[in-house]
């Protein structure tokens, strides 16, 4: 039960994709109109109102000695205050395979789940009942901030997102 | 009424409310058990009762870790020196009892182990509690009616993350004083299944101890 946990994003064409290791916490990606992996830039690549950032595909990466890590739960946690013309939305079918992010609809069709869903809603291997048994990555969590022409301009303030799992 | 000080006591009251707020929330997480780091400054904040974590507590950042106890009288410590071991090191057909024990003192009476302590007994099929938050009737659930057949041990942390999105506008930053923050939040379930049912407890890091129903 020492399983060592941190968000990863997958960035860049499907074909050359770059895995990077966000952290454990904390102010780790915003949404921007560039597919990188930093929360520094945002600035210099604002979302125009009315229109989407390109998606984040983040998965939880674990490393390690442990048994079995599953029961893998998402949500967001705390939503922009204010949230006016600003709305998360997210891939619920939690793809096991990475595609090139976009900035218009692709697979985020639905709002992020808002409260601990209470069961797993994040696969792994491709089935929400799979596990881990060795140091390896969980399906994607993709998200995506999409505005209407009310959201105002400027920095959105903060949302938060968490994820929870059971290890042995 | 004079609208510019209407407008003042508004946002006076606004500002007022959040810091309340923000006391009390801060106040209220940690009493549930959630550890807040400063990322700046590497800082855990812990509640006030639990000032005395003991050392191990800083190995394996876990609150609580479990000790199986073998009908040789041997015991198979989930860490023990460099050493880490998971659920699949233990021998299900040897337990005599399995326990999760804190990693900081609680204040008990003065002969007792300060530490909390649940322990299964894997013959009985019941729980035994030393110190923690523990009400008469999870005691009652916990300590009586076994469930009968063959056991199969449940054992797991269950464990949260947040990562945050998004930043203050540029103008207000200069007012917000609040660093970032790593949340910690770690419970603990121990227990066992038959064909008949389940019988399992879960540890909040604060002590608190209640039956475990979700699997």
């Amino acid at each position: 039960m020492a399983a060592d946990f941190t968000w990863t994003q997958t960035y860049g064409h499907a074909t050359s994709a770059v895995n990077s290791d966000l952290g454990i916490s904390g102010n780790l990606f915003n949404f921007k109109r560039i597919d990188d992996a930093t929360a520094a830039n945002y600035s210099s690549y604002p979302v125009p109102a009315g229109e989407k950032s390109y998606e984040v595909w983040l998965r939880g990466k674990f490393t390690g000695s442990f048994n079995k890590v599953d029961n893998i739960q998402f949500w967001r946690s705390t939503d922009f205050s204010p949230n006016t013309g600003l709305s998360i939305k997210w891939a619920p079918s939690t793809p096991s395979a990475y595609a090139t992010p976009v900035t218009g609809t692709n697979v985020c069709v639905s709002g992020v789940p808002s409260a601990d869903p209470g069961t797993a809603n994040v696969s792994i291997g491709g089935v929400l009942s799979g596990a881990l048994s060795a140091s390896g990555y969980t399906d994607y969590m993709v998200v995506q901030l999409d505005t209407t022409s009310a959201a105002a301009a400027g920095d959105t303030s903060l949302a938060t997102f968490t994820l929870n799992y059971d290890e042995s | 009424m004079d609208t510019i000080n209407k407008k003042i006591d508004e946002l006076l009251n606004i500002r007022q409310n959040a810091m309340v707020n923000y006391a009390r929330s801060t106040n209220d997480l940690i009493d549930l058990g959630v550890k807040i780091k400063d990322k700046k400054t590497d800082s855990v904040t812990l509640p006030s009762s639990f000032a005395k974590y003991l050392d191990k507590y800083n190995i394996s950042n876990l609150e609580f870790e479990w000790e199986v106890k073998y009908k040789d009288g041997s015991i198979l410590k989930q860490f023990e020196g460099e050493e880490q071991r998971n659920f699949s090191h233990i021998d299900q057909e040897r337990i005599e009892s399995i326990s999760f024990i804190s990693n900081f003192d609680w204040p008990s009476e003065a002969d007792k182990d300060p530490r909390i302590i649940a322990r299964l007994n894997w013959n009985t099929g019941l729980f035994e509690f030393q110190n923690g938050f523990i009400s008469q009737d999870v005691k009652t659930i916990a300590c009586m009616n076994p469930i009968p057949g063959n056991k199969k041990l449940i054992l797991f942390a269950r464990k949260r993350f947040s990562a945050s999105n998004g930043e203050i506008n540029e103008q207000y930053k200069e007012f917000f004083p609040f660093e970032d923050e790593v949340f910690y939040y770690n419970r603990f379930i121990l227990g066992y299944e038959t064909e008949n049912g389940m019988k399992a407890i879960i540890i909040g890091p604060n002590g608190k101890i209640n039956i475990f129903k979700n699997k």
